[in-house]
């Protein structure tokens, strides 16, 4: 191996920290000084007019409680469905583990349910909801494989949020591809009020990332979807939340 | 970069461009919002962390370290694509659980390199 010890990459980078030591996220402070829509946080880069998956999530998060002083991506909420077919709970992964326990590295499930009894972290609610849209599919009723446009033909109006479903590639769905990252919301205010179109980016396999975009077509509020990358293709689900 | 150099940039906004496979030196600066020097305490962790999508995804690098240095060697990048990705770094305390991303959503970019490097 050659000695290489007089040349050596090297560079500077700068970071403002709260004292003592992580009171808070620094750039937490620029989230807050993003485009606010009815009090809610509107993240995600307003050039490029798209939101990522776990800035949704935290859009929600800081509804929840708006004191809350969560990184961009922790906790990350999730959601569960209960026995009854039509009721799901909140409940939050929390990172556990890392090096030498000390350190957060590893995305778990807490176990536990938020419910509506205090604070934050024992919060919950739980709702109904309607299925908007449905897996694409063809002729013989086979979810379709293939990136798409559609006119979602529901008024989005009667809804407060959206469910976005994303599902797993047809050879990679085990239970945990399954369960990662395969959810998001959307708050309908911000989709019809807010920056547009309105991009969800995906990931969980590997390098691959795949997008699907929400667009208010009309005075009705109904919506196009546009699913692009072929990764996750069709399998999305749209659900409705009053 | 003209001339071959790129091996590590660093712009002012802390977006990184790194050769592939290369080792890499990050000496981080932190300051209180008084703007005067964080020192770290025993308990403060840095933690570098790189992914293909900001906060979704698996971790593609994690390097922590107890000092404002984050050290990336051979290995960290050699099998990553050519491309953009994201980074954070965060310190964390482990006296207080408190958590404090100082540096989120920024690029790193894995450029080519021309060598191939076998250890």
């Amino acid at each position: 191996m050659n000695s290489m010890s007089s040349v050596k990459n090297r560079g500077t980078l700068h970071g403002v920290v709260r004292s003592g030591g992580g009171g808070g996220t620094s750039d937490y402070d620029e989230l807050q000084n993003r485009p606010k829509i009815n009090n809610k946080i509107v993240t995600g880069a307003q050039s490029g007019h798209y939101y990522d998956l776990a800035e949704i999530n935290d859009v929600i998060i800081k509804e929840l409680n708006p004191e809350i002083q969560a990184g961009v991506n922790y906790p990350r909420l999730e959601h569960i469905k209960d026995k009854d077919d039509n009721i799901y709970k909140l409940t939050y992964n929390e990172f556990t583990g890392g090096l030498s326990g000390l350190v957060p590295s590893v995305l778990q499930p807490s176990g536990k349910v938020l419910t509506d009894s205090g604070n934050w972290v024992n919060m919950s609610f739980s709702y109904t909801y309607d299925l908007l849209w449905d897996y694409e599919r063809d002729n013989n009723n086979v979810i379709d494989y293939g990136s798409y446009t559609h006119n979602l033909q529901h008024s989005i109006d009667d809804y407060k949020y959206l469910i976005i479903k994303f599902s797993s590639t047809r050879n990679d769905t085990t239970s945990a591809r399954w369960n990662q990252c395969t959810e998001c919301y959307i708050d309908v205010y911000v989709l019809t009020h807010g920056y547009r179109p309105y991009r969800l980016t995906y990931t969980s396999f590997g390098d691959r990332a795949s997008a699907i975009w929400f667009d208010v077509v009309n005075e009705h509020n109904q919506v196009r979807i546009e699913c692009e990358d072929t990764n996750v293709n069709g399998m999305t689900q749209i659900y409705g939340i009053k | 970069m003209i001339g071959g150099a790129a091996m590590l940039v660093i712009d002012e906004n802390n977006n990184i461009i790194l050769t592939r496979g290369d080792t890499a030196t990050l000496d981080i600066e932190l300051t209180n919002e008084s703007g005067e020097p964080y020192e770290m305490t025993a308990n403060d962790r840095i933690i570098f962390s790189v992914r293909r999508l900001y906060g979704v995804g698996d971790v593609l690098i994690e390097k922590t370290s107890s000092t404002p240095v984050i050290e990336l060697s051979t290995i960290d990048t050699k099998n990553l694509s050519f491309g953009s990705y994201k980074y954070d770094i965060y310190l964390y305390n482990s006296l207080t659980h408190n958590l404090d991303t100082f540096i989120a959503d920024r690029t790193f970019t894995i450029g080519s390199e021309v060598h191939e490097f076998n250890e």
